[in-house]
């Protein structure tokens, strides 16, 4: 029984850590993490790599020539448009 | 039923709409996730310059199909969608140059043999390693994914899409999006954890 819900978990702990379990599925997981180290510690650890992804890809906002460059684009698309 | 709204959905008649009040419209609306769109063509491109082509490139594809945006629906994974698609084409274009560090290599079976021998000492020391790592480490290692994989990873764990949105992004089906977020955060803590090796911190295996 233990194994078979051990295995359960590996399959479904990035479901569960993304929200994506419905409120059933969820309680039946987080009931067996919370007595199981083994699944405790992988459950921790996939929510720290997430934690360490989002982290580390904060990016600079975009070049301010870029925004220019696309609104021009946008602006003499339209003038475009309406000459024709 | 609830359709996903990001935007409030306001009275907008697109068939009536004059093309300078389109043009409004678009920098109200699509131009504000500019930064957020150059944040995910930096690590999709991986480098800023070509960010840049993608990001504009993605603009004028959103905006000569802006009619065809129905006002009130999912506007940000819209965008996403155009960028991804237009990133996808631009990377098969190039596809015949020689590509560099992609982590297809790195098999299935290695990582769930290793997986099943790791010991919760290990583990511990794994997350030891994790609270430890440079963001340096992070994005080298994302970058060092497929494509496909860091795109579902970061879709999901930085911009906080959900599956569906995700599968609509990437325009395939949620058990994709399932298969590559696991197989790509799977690599990204094989990656990682090599690295903390290679520095003598946590996994090692000179671990006591």
């Amino acid at each position: 029984m233990r194994e078979i819900d051990c295995r359960l978990v590996e399959e479904k702990v990035h479901q569960f850590l993304d929200g994506e379990l419905s409120e059933r599925e969820a309680d039946v997981l987080r009931h067996h993490i919370d007595a199981c180290a083994h699944c405790l510690d992988e459950t921790d650890l996939v929510d720290a790599l997430k934690k360490l992804v989002k982290r580390s890809c904060t990016c600079p906002p975009a070049p301010a020539a870029l925004r220019l460059r696309i609104v021009s684009q946008i602006k003499t698309v339209t003038v475009t448009r309406f000459d024709l | 039923m609830n359709l996903p709204s990001t935007d409030a959905p306001d009275e907008v008649d697109v068939a009536t709409e004059t093309p300078e009040e389109r043009t409004a419209r678009f920098e109200r609306d699509a131009l504000p996730y500019l930064d957020q769109l150059y944040g995910a063509a930096l690590r999709m491109a991986r480098n800023p310059a070509d960010a840049e082509d993608v990001v504009q490139e993605a603009y004028a594809k959103a905006y000569a199909s802006f009619h065809q945006f129905k006002p009130g629906t999912n506007l940000k994974a819209w965008l996403y969608r155009i960028l991804t698609n237009t990133y996808i084409n631009t990377y098969r274009k190039k596809q015949r140059q020689p590509q560099e560090g992609f982590s297809e290599d790195i098999e299935d079976w290695q990582l769930a043999a290793a997986e099943k021998h790791t010991s919760t000492g290990l583990r511990s020391a794994e997350m030891e390693a994790l609270d430890r790592m440079p963001d340096s480490a992070v994005t080298d290692a994302m970058a060092q994914l497929a494509p496909d994989f860091r795109m579902a990873v970061y879709l999901a764990d930085v911009e906080g899409f959900s599956y569906k949105e995700i599968a609509e992004i990437m325009g395939t089906p949620i058990g994709t999006v399932m298969s590559r977020l696991n197989r790509g955060r799977t690599q990204l803590r094989k990656l990682l954890a090599d690295h903390a090796a290679s520095l003598g911190i946590g996994t090692g295996a000179t671990d006591a």
